[in-house]
């Protein structure tokens, strides 16, 4: 449906999308016999936010976590099927690490070092090698995080000192010090009160225009708000994708409109 | 079997009450249509009157259907079908209240002048009063059957809503010719035919936003593209 959006060439007869950052390919994921990805297809746009909507279950935490290699750190994984950013395979001749460190990762909590502010940004750069100018780092990170003019005069207190909201974007501000591409956050705002919800909304729609963002949301009303295009998923199945405004209002699946009109099938 | 949240059972009694708040409106609009065609048809100006004071029923309803729309999106931000169903209504709505007006307006005519049945009588006016009744009565059927089918059979009926309207101008220009002493009386004709056609193109916008509701297709402007620029670019 939306194709004629991209670029698409052809490649051996078969479409390939050219502006896709992170193309995922007939996945299949495993926790020991469960399988709880079951050939998923799809393509995420670069400077694109895209949320993962599903009941719980339904694998778009695990999908995340495939994004990253998070997963591989779980015994008795086993993944088919491939993840490509910018084309290259994450799985085959990649370094997880370099993995990681491309593509940050926001948790469902707020998660800050037990360090100063300042520290909490600067340790994932400096871990990685980060030669420059800690203090202007510190700065750049918490402006592109849309925390900077809250904690600018008190960078050296405790981290635990900030509100939940203001953490969590401090999160945010650690997984931009080392300079990903893209940024995967689960659930990031479901700890957090409206107000600093919106904040966080208001942060990720300003991220996008550099970074591309991938968030699972069980709040439908926030995927709207904040996404360009929603995946929508059920029982590790990939069963709609589209842009955010057609999804939720002509919704192609009967499977969508019963999940979010709240009628599960 | 559908198993639902309990919230998306709350969404379903709010929407049952909005049906059900929509339907009076329904049902009191053609019982007002009905009654003011018959008072024209035959001079009753007590009926004529009824009709004038229940308006103001119409127009309660009208609040309360609105209001009703106003809480469920309020609450429940309801997306897909449902809201479709929400925008339907309150579209609904206002034609509903409009068809009403000119119910009333309709009645208003026969109470100030008091319109002889003959003269009446002597229009097409029965013929397209019965028409526009049969569409009211199938909007209702459609929306509430959501039956698409039967929405645009509505839509293509005005048409002949239409070309009974254009006979009647010339009807009524006959009229003229032969009741010269009655020019005032013909006067209110003409209001009152023109007042009928107009409930018939309500009618017909009921049908629109049936295809709407069931297809999520909006065929009101044939031929114009909606601007897709126009979203913010997050929505895009």
């Amino acid at each position: 449906m939306e194709t004629n959006e991209l670029n698409v060439s052809m490649t051996n007869g078969q479409a390939v999308l050219q502006e896709a950052k992170v193309l995922v390919e007939n996945l299949d994921f495993w926790y020991g016999t469960n399988h709880v990805l079951k050939d998923v297809s799809l393509d995420i746009r670069a400077n694109k936010v895209t949320a993962f909507i599903g009941p719980s279950g339904c694998g778009k935490s695990t999908l995340l976590r495939c994004l990253n290699r998070m997963n591989e750190l779980i015994p008795g994984t086993r993944l088919e099927g491939r993840v490509l950013i910018d084309g290259r395979d994450i799985y085959r001749n990649a370094d997880p690490v370099m993995v990681r460190r491309r593509i940050g990762m926001v948790f469902q909590k707020p998660n800050p070092f037990p360090k100063t502010i300042s520290e909490n940004v600067i340790w994932g750069a400096r871990v990685n090698g980060y030669k420059g100018k800690e203090n202007d780092l510190v700065e750049k990170c918490l402006r592109k995080a849309a925390l900077w003019d809250e904690v600018k005069d008190r960078l050296n207190a405790q981290a635990y000192s900030l509100s939940g909201g203001q953490q969590q974007r401090l999160c945010i501000a650690r997984t931009l010090a080392v300079a990903p591409d893209v940024v995967l956050m689960d659930e990031p705002a479901s700890a957090l009160d409206p107000i600093a919800t919106a904040k966080l909304e208001e942060t990720i729609l300003q991220l996008k225009e550099r970074y591309t963002i991938i968030i699972v949301t069980h709040n439908m009303q926030q995927a709207g708000r904040i996404s360009d295009r929603t995946a929508f998923f059920y029982m590790g199945e990939l069963v709609e994708t589209d842009a955010t405004d057609q999804l939720f209002t002509r919704p192609a699946q009967k499977r969508t409109e019963d999940y979010i009109t709240g009628r599960f099938g | 079997m559908a198993m639902q949240t309990q919230s998306s059972r709350q969404l379903d009694d709010e929407l049952a009450v909005l049906r059900q708040l929509l339907s009076d409106m329904s049902e009191l609009v053609e019982e007002q249509v009905v009654d003011a065609i018959n008072a024209l048809s035959s001079n009753d100006l007590k009926l004529a009157e009824q009709v004038r004071a229940r308006d103001d029923e119409v127009d309660r309803l009208e609040l309360e259907v609105d209001y009703q729309c106003e809480r469920i999106l309020a609450l429940f931000t309801p997306v897909a079908v449902d809201l479709r169903l929400i925008i339907s209504a309150v579209k609904i709505n206002t034609d509903l209240e409009r068809i009403g007006d000119h119910a009333k307006n309709l009645a208003k005519h026969v109470c100030e002048i008091g319109l002889s049945a003959e003269l009446v009588s002597e229009t097409n006016m029965r013929e397209m009063a019965d028409e526009v009744r049969w569409m009211l009565r199938s909007a209702h059927e459609a929306f509430f059957r959501r039956d698409q089918f039967l929405a645009r059979k509505i839509i293509a009926y005005d048409q002949r809503v239409d070309r009974l309207y254009q006979d009647m101008i010339a009807m009524i220009g006959q009229l003229v010719r032969t009741y010269s002493d009655k020019a005032n009386e013909i006067i209110h004709l003409v209001h009152i035919g023109k007042s009928v056609e107009r409930m018939a193109d309500h009618a017909k916008n009921i049908g629109k936003i049936v295809v709407f509701l069931v297809e999520g297709v909006d065929i009101r402007h044939r031929g114009v593209e909606r601007n897709p620029d126009r979203s913010v670019p997050q929505a895009t």
